[in-house]
This record gives C-alpha cells, sequence and structure tokens, in this order.
C-alpha cells in the first residue's frame, strides 16, 4: 500500500512539474520590466523614486575639474570594462556597491552600455543612495559618440568656441573628433587619460 | 515585489545571519532525514547502486527554477535582483574537477560532511578537516592565482542567455531532462543493485 502510495506521489509531481513547464513556456520572461530608457529629462520616476541623470558632457567636465566627490561605477561586464572604460570609473557589480558602506555616502553616477539601464542597478542605487544617486544618459554609447569620437561635419551651427570645447573634452580622454578636413595640429594633446 | 527580503532592506545585515542559520539548519536536518549523511550512500552514487543524490539535487533544481520562475512572474520576487554568479571557465571546471575527486574520494560534499560531523560520524569529521585546510591552503595561494581565476570569463550568463532560447521553453527542456534522468536513474539502480545481490 505504501509502495503504490509513493508512487502515486511520484506521479503527481512530476504531472504538477510539467503543467508548470509548459505554462511557462506560454506565459513569458520572468523578469516583468528588465530594463527601461531612460528619459531625457533630467530626473525620472522609478517605482516612485526619482532618479537623477547626467549627461557626457557634464560627467567630462567633472572628470576634467579633477572632482573626487564622486564615484563613477561602470555596470557592463567585465570583458567591457576591460576593453575601454570611461576614465577612473570602477567596475562594480550592484551586489558589491551594497555591500561596501563606502558608497552608501558618496555620489555615485553609473553608466551601462547604452540608454538602457539595468533596473537591478536603478534598483540597487534607489536603495544605497537616494539623493546622490545618478545615471548616465546614454551610457558608454553616448561617451563615444559625444565625447571621444564626436561627429562635428555639417554642424555650421556650432560657434568657434562649442567647436574648441568638444575638440578639447574629445583630445582629453583620447579620442578625436570627426572633421570635414583636419585640423590643424596645433596647442591641444592627450593630457589627461 | 516583496522579495528577495535582504537587498530590498527588509532586514539588516546582522538579522540576515541569523535567517541563514535557521535556513541552514533546515538545510542540514533534511539533507539528515534524506541520508545524505552517511557516506556510504553518496559514495554509492559513483557505482551507480544509489543515485538518491542526483534524484535530490535534480528535484531541488526543479523546484528551485519553477518556484523562482514563477513568483517572480506573479510579481512576489524581484529576478533581476537575484544575485547570477559570474562564468569564469577553466577556473570553474579545474575546480569542479578538484571538488569532483574530493567528493569521490571523501564521500561527502561540505553540506553533507557538516551533516555527517554533527551526527557524530567520524569519516565526516575528517572530512572537515580537510575543508578547512584545502581553505587554508587556497587562502595562502590565492594572491598568486588570481590571473587565473580571472581568465576565461563569460560574464554572468544564464542558460536561456547562452542557448538564445526563452525562459519557458528551457524550463521545459530542463523538467523533461530532469523525467528523463529519474526514470534513467532508477533504471540504472535496479539493474546495478540486482548485479551487487
Amino acid at each position: 500500500m505504501k509502495m503504490n502510495d509513493n508512487k502515486l506521489l511520484k506521479k503527481v509531481l512530476v504531472l504538477v512539474a510539467i503543467i508548470f513547464a509548459l505554462l511557462s513556456v506560454v506565459a513569458g520572461s520572468p523578469y516583468k520590466i528588465s530594463i527601461r530608457p531612460v528619459s531625457t529629462n533630467e530626473k525620472f520616476e522609478i517605482e516612485g523614486t526619482s532618479v537623477k541623470v547626467i549627461d557626457v558632457q557634464e560627467l567630462a567636465k567633472w572628470i576634467m575639474d579633477k572632482r573626487n566627490d564622486f564615484y563613477l561605477v561602470d555596470t557592463r561586464i567585465e570583458n567591457e570594462f576591460d576593453e575601454y572604460h570611461i576614465p577612473f570609473a570602477l567596475s562594480i557589480s550592484g551586489r558589491e556597491m551594497l555591500n561596501t558602506p563606502v558608497y552608501k555616502k558618496a555620489t555615485i553616477i553609473i553608466y551601462d552600455k547604452s540608454s538602457r539601464y539595468s533596473i537591478k542597478n536603478i534598483k540597487l542605487l534607489i536603495i544605497n543612495r537616494k539623493e546622490q544617486a545618478y545615471v548616465l544618459k546614454g551610457g558608454m554609447e553616448e561617451w563615444i559618440n559625444k565625447i571621444l569620437f564626436p561627429d562635428l561635419r555639417g554642424n555650421s551651427d556650432l560657434s568657434e568656441e562649442e567647436i574648441e570645447k568638444i575638440y578639447k573634452a574629445s583630445t582629453y580622454f583620447g579620442g578625436k573628433p570627426i572633421l570635414d578636413k583636419e585640423r590643424p595640429k596645433r596647442k591641444y594633446k592627450r593630457e589627461g587619460c | 515585489m516583496n522579495a528577495p527580503f535582504y537587498k530590498l532592506d527588509l532586514f539588516s545585515h546582522d538579522l540576515s545571519l541569523i535567517v541563514a542559520l535557521v535556513i541552514g539548519i533546515g538545510f542540514g536536518f533534511f539533507l539528515e532525514r534524506g541520508g545524505l549523511g552517511s557516506s556510504t550512500k553518496l559514495a554509492a552514487q559513483f557505482y551507480f547502486k544509489d543515485l538518491t543524490v542526483f534524484k535530490v539535487m535534480f528535484t531541488a533544481i526543479i523546484t528551485a527554477m519553477l518556484g523562482l520562475y514563477w513568483l517572480s512572474w506573479f510579481g512576489f520576487l524581484d529576478l533581476t535582483l537575484v544575485y547570477v554568479n559570474p562564468t569564469y571557465i577553466l577556473p570553474q571546471l579545474l575546480g569542479g574537477l578538484i571538488f569532483g575527486v574530493g567528493f569521490v574520494t571523501g564521500g561527502l560534499c561540505p553540506g553533507t560532511c557538516l551533516v555527517s560531523t554533527s551526527t557524530g560520524r567520524i569519516d565526516g569529521m575528517f572530512t572537515l578537516i580537510g575543508i578547512f585546510f584545502g581553505i587554508f591552503v587556497f587562502g595562502e595561494t590565492v594572491p598568486f592565482l588570481y590571473d587565473f581565476l580571472y581568465s576565461t570569463s563569460a560574464g554572468q550568463i544564464t542558460i536561456p542567455q547562452l542557448l538564445n532560447l526563452p525562459h519557458g521553453v528551457v524550463l521545459l527542456l530542463i523538467v523533461v531532462l530532469a523525467i528523463a534522468g529519474f526514470a534513467g536513474a532508477e533504471a540504472v539502480e535496479n539493474r546495478y543493485s540486482t548485479k551487487a545481490k
């Protein structure tokens, strides 16, 4: 009798597992919202909490001004970080951020590949720092396109001063703006990183 | 979202240690009740006479996998906050090999070794001493191993990402694999335990 009960129990468990597995095929992803685009506003809301956004030009200025009152956190995978990262960035996983007391007290800017941020990292930021957490608008993609290799071709509406500024930032970080014609080589050189 | 509790600050770090202790005791209790505190039973797996470990482990995987999926789907758990251990292919292959050799030699793994020790088994105690010795050796040599430990990184990858398949399909495949595995394990057990007699 007991043997039969065991067999029946096994069959029921197998059936339950199969039913739940079959349902999961049609139920879709278990991640409710895994990534969310950062809005173009200065702040965006996530689960009722506002997260501040900083753009790449502002971040470049912070670094060039040698500000040391913030942590820049690269949330991409290690290989991508090793390949290239924004100067002074730390490769830190969300978990490490959560468990390291120093990050709870500092201003943190996190960046990802592009303007789509893992909700996981955003949430961890919210948990840690409600007031001094920023995400970098556009992420690494925008950093490359607007700071390292800004395309200045056909930008006739930019003033000479603005072009100078872009050129300076680009060369400071080891990049080179894309221009209509080669700019005369003069005072600019790679200064920083 | 209600879970993960610790990450969502539902309890402090200190309380998390107590929670871990309670879960650990529960885990140990069920391992012992399942007979997994016995090295003879565990070692029998490698001779295909008793595949309880295989069945227990696969059952745990299926339960956890379906549980996590549906808890997340219903919104009780935020799966994006569940830590995924990064994969380092060669270091983890070597680690698995060392673990396997230790397992087949001692007949116990770290969890079952503690269960075995707590019930007064001498072999469990010696295995535990071996574990602490291993921890000590690793701790002393780890500065020289960093290059290797972080080599061949594949990132925080999951099976659905690796196979580029939807989560549901992967779940179904693993459940089918498990059921086939259970059936196969029982057939193998019957064959080898009959031979042994």
